[in-house]
C-alpha cells in the first residue's frame, strides 16, 4: 500500500554521465513489483512537486532506482549523500502484467526508459524460469550505456543499439527486433521509440505493453495533470499515466 | 478551543477544506489523511457532459509555484452523482461541489442535479477556470456575465452558493458585488493566476494547449491572494473562503486575519498529501501560543487594527 516514507539513502552515485543509482532502504520494497514508481520530494519550497522515478529492482529492504538529471529536482535529488534520508511516497501505479509472460519475450527499453525494464526482466526468470528473454536496449552512444551486466544476469540474450553505433549496432532498439517473432513484447523508453514499437507489435499481432512518462504533479490521480488518451468504443478517454497506468496495453493507446 | 467557523449557514468543524482540482473527491487522498478531519471537501469542478480536459503537458513547474493547464477533465455530473458522491455522502464533513460550465444553461443544470441528487452541503459556482476556451474564466472576468450566472443558478437550488473569483480583473471588488447582489452566499478566493513557461530547448510553451497558458498557483501568489482577501472582505458581507498558496498554519492565519472565514489547501497538497492537517494543526498552535480560544476572533483582524 503506498505512504510516505523518510527513506534512508544507502547509495546515490553517478553511473554514466548525469545518470545515478540510487539506493533506498525503505518498506516500500516489501511490496513493490516491477513497473511501480516513486515521488521524491526535494524539501525545497522552490521546486515543490515531487519527482516521478520508476523502481529498478527491489531487494529485499532496498528500492534501486536509476534516474537522470533532467532539471533542478533531480539535480538536488544527486546532491544527496549516503546516510541522508529522502522523503518519498512509494509505490505508486500499476506494475507490468505478468500472466502472459511465457514464451519468446522481447523486453525493449531506450535510454533512461531501461531501468524499469531490469526487475520486470528479473520477476520474469524467476516466475518463468522455461522463458526466452530477449533484452534490446538503445542508447545515445557507448558512454550512455547503462545496465547491460544487470541485464544479461536475468536475460537469455541481450541486443544493444546505439545512435552512432559507438556501442552495439548503428540504430534504435526497435531496429533490433526486425525479422524476429515474440509471444509478447515489454517496453519503456521515449514517445518516439514506443510509437514505432507499438506499430510493430500491431503489424506483427504481437501483446505489447508499455510503460509511459508524463509531467505529474499529485501522482495519485488526484488532478489529473498526467493523461494518456486510451480508445473507448468509437471514440477516447483520457486517464491518468500515475494511477492507471503507468504501464498501458500498447493497442489501447492513441499513439500521437 | 472552537474552531467551527459558520459558512452561508453551514457549520464546519474547522475552517480548512481544500482547493478544488487539487483533492478529487478525496478517495486518493485517504491513504493519507483522514477526511473526516477536514472542515468541508471541495471537490474537482463538475459538468453537464463529460469533459476530456487539454492536451498534455498539463503542468509545469515555476519557482515556488505550478502553472496548470488541466482544462476541468471530469466524467460529466451523472457519473460524479452515481461514483463520487456515494463516497462523499459517508465523510463526516461538509461536502462542496464545485460546478462549472460553457453556458449558463450547463451551470443550471449541474447545480439542479446535484440538489436533487442529495447529500451536497454547498455548491461553489467555479466563474474563474483560465484553462477552458469558453466559459470559466469569460463569466467571472465580466461582473453582467457574473452576475447573470449567479442570478439563474440561484433559481434553480436552494443550496448555499459559493462564487469563486478569478484574480485575473482590474478591479476584483466590482465582480465580488456583482456575485453578492445576485444571490451568492459566500466567495471563495483565489482562483489562480494566468502564466505562461516557455521550454528554451524546444523554444515554444511549455504547456499543451493551444494557447501554452496556464493557471499559476502554490506560494509564489500567495500575497496577490491575501491582498484580494484583503480588499474583498472590505466590501462584501458575505463571508470568504481564502485560498492561494497556503502551505503552513501561519499562512492560514494571514488569511484569516485578512478576512477569510475559512481556507481552502490546494498545491500544497501535491507537495506534501498531508499539507491539510499540517495547516489545522499549525492554526490550533497559533491559536495556543497566543491565547486565542476561537477561531472566529481571527477572522478580519487585521482589517479592525489597520490605520
Amino acid at each position: 500500500m503506498k505512504a510516505m516514507y523518510d527513506a534512508e539513502i544507502l547509495e546515490n552515485a553517478a553511473i554514466a554521465e548525469d545518470i545515478y543509482d540510487l539506493r533506498l532502504r525503505c518498506p516500500a520494497a516489501a511490496t513493490a513489483v516491477a513497473g511501480q514508481f516513486v515521488a521524491v520530494y526535494t524539501d525545497n519550497p522552490a521546486t515543490l512537486l515531487p519527482r516521478p522515478l520508476s523502481i529498478c529492482e527491489v531487494n529485499d529492504d532496498t528500492l534501486r532506482i536509476i534516474y537522470r538529471i533532467a532539471g533542478q529536482g533531480t539535480q538536488e535529488i544527486s546532491q544527496r549523500q549516503k546516510g541522508e534520508t529522502l522523503r518519498i511516497m512509494a509505490p505508486l501505479g500499476n506494475g507490468f502484467p505478468l500472466e502472459n509472460a511465457r514464451g519468446n519475450i522481447a523486453i525493449v527499453g531506450g535510454g533512461i526508459g531501461s531501468p524499469p525494464l531490469l526487475q520486470l526482466t528479473k520477476s520474469i526468470r524467476q516466475n518463468t524460469p522455461d522463458a526466452k528473454i530477449s533484452v534490446y536496449l538503445g542508447f545515445r552512444s557507448a558512454e550512455h550505456v547503462i545496465l547491460e551486466q544487470d541485464f544479461a544476469k536475468y536475460a537469455d540474450e541481450i541486443f544493444i543499439a546505439t545512435d552512432d553505433g559507438s556501442h552495439g549496432a548503428a540504430g534504435n532498439a526497435v531496429s533490433l527486433l526486425e525479422g524476429s517473432k515474440f509471444d509478447i513484447i515489454y517496453a519503456c523508453g521515449p514517445h518516439i521509440m514506443l510509437k514505432n514499437l507499438a506499430k510493430w507489435a500491431d503489424n506483427s499481432g504481437t501483446i505489447c505493453y508499455v510503460s509511459l512518462e508524463e509531467r505529474m504533479a499529485c501522482s495519485i490521480g488526484a488532478c489529473l495533470a498526467c493523461v494518456a488518451k486510451i480508445r473507448q468504443g468509437d471514440g477516447t478517454t483520457n486517464k491518468t499515466v500515475c494511477a492507471v497506468g503507468p504501464v498501458f496495453d500498447a493497442k489501447e493507446l492513441v499513439w500521437e | 478551543m472552537n474552531l467551527s467557523v459558520n459558512i452561508a449557514g453551514v457549520t464546519w468543524k474547522n475552517p480548512v477544506t481544500v482547493a478544488s482540482g487539487t483533492f478529487a473527491s478525496g478517495m486518493e487522498y485517504t491513504f493519507f489523511v483522514e477526511l473526516s478531519r477536514l472542515g468541508a471537501i471541495t471537490t474537482k469542478g463538475v459538468s453537464h457532459q463529460p469533459w476530456a480536459g487539454n492536451a498534455v503537458p498539463r503542468v509545469a513547474e515555476t519557482y515556488g509555484g505550478m502553472l496548470n493547464s488541466i482544462g476541468l477533465q471530469n466524467p460529466g455530473v451523472e457519473a460524479f452523482i452515481q461514483h463520487d458522491l456515494p463516497f462523499l455522502r459517508q465523510q463526516d464533513t461538509a461536502v462542496v461541489v464545485n460546478v462549472c460550465g460553457h453556458k449558463v444553461e450547463e451551470y443550471c443544470y449541474v447545480a439542479y442535479r446535484l440538489t436533487e441528487a442529495g447529500g451536497v452541503d454547498m455548491l461553489e459556482l467555479n466563474v474563474s477556470c483560465p484553462n477552458v476556451s469558453e466559459g470559466g474564466m469569460a463569466f467571472g472576468t465580466n461582473w453582467k456575465m457574473t452576475e447573470k450566472v449567479v442570478a439563474e443558478v440561484r433559481k434553480v437550488t436552494n443550496l448555499p452558493l459559493i462564487v469563486k473569483l478569478s484574480p485575473n480583473v482590474t478591479d476584483i471588488d466590482v465582480i465580488a458585488k456583482a456575485a453578492e447582489s445576485a444571490g451568492a452566499d459566500a466567495l471563495s478566493m483565489i482562483n489562480t493566476l494566468l502564466g505562461m513557461k516557455i521550454d528554451i530547448h524546444t523554444r515554444k510553451p511549455l504547456l499543451g494547449n493551444k494557447m501554452g497558458v496556464g493557471g499559476l498557483s502554490g506560494p509564489a501568489i500567495r500575497p496577490v491572494a491575501v491582498r484580494c482577501v484583503y480588499q474583498v472582505a472590505g466590501c462584501v458581507n458575505i463571508p470568504i473562503i481564502g485560498m492561494g498558496g497556503i502551505t503552513t498554519g501561519e499562512d492560514a492565519i494571514e488569511f484569516l486575519l485578512a478576512g477569510a472565514s475559512a481556507v481552502a489547501v490546494g498545491t500544497a497538497n501535491f507537495a506534501n498529501p498531508r499539507a491539510t492537517l499540517d495547516v489545522l494543526a499549525g492554526i490550533e498552535s497559533y491559536m495556543t501560543k497566543n491565547g486565542v480560544d476561537d477561531v472566529n476572533k481571527l477572522i478580519g483582524a487585521a482589517r479592525q487594527s489597520h490605520r
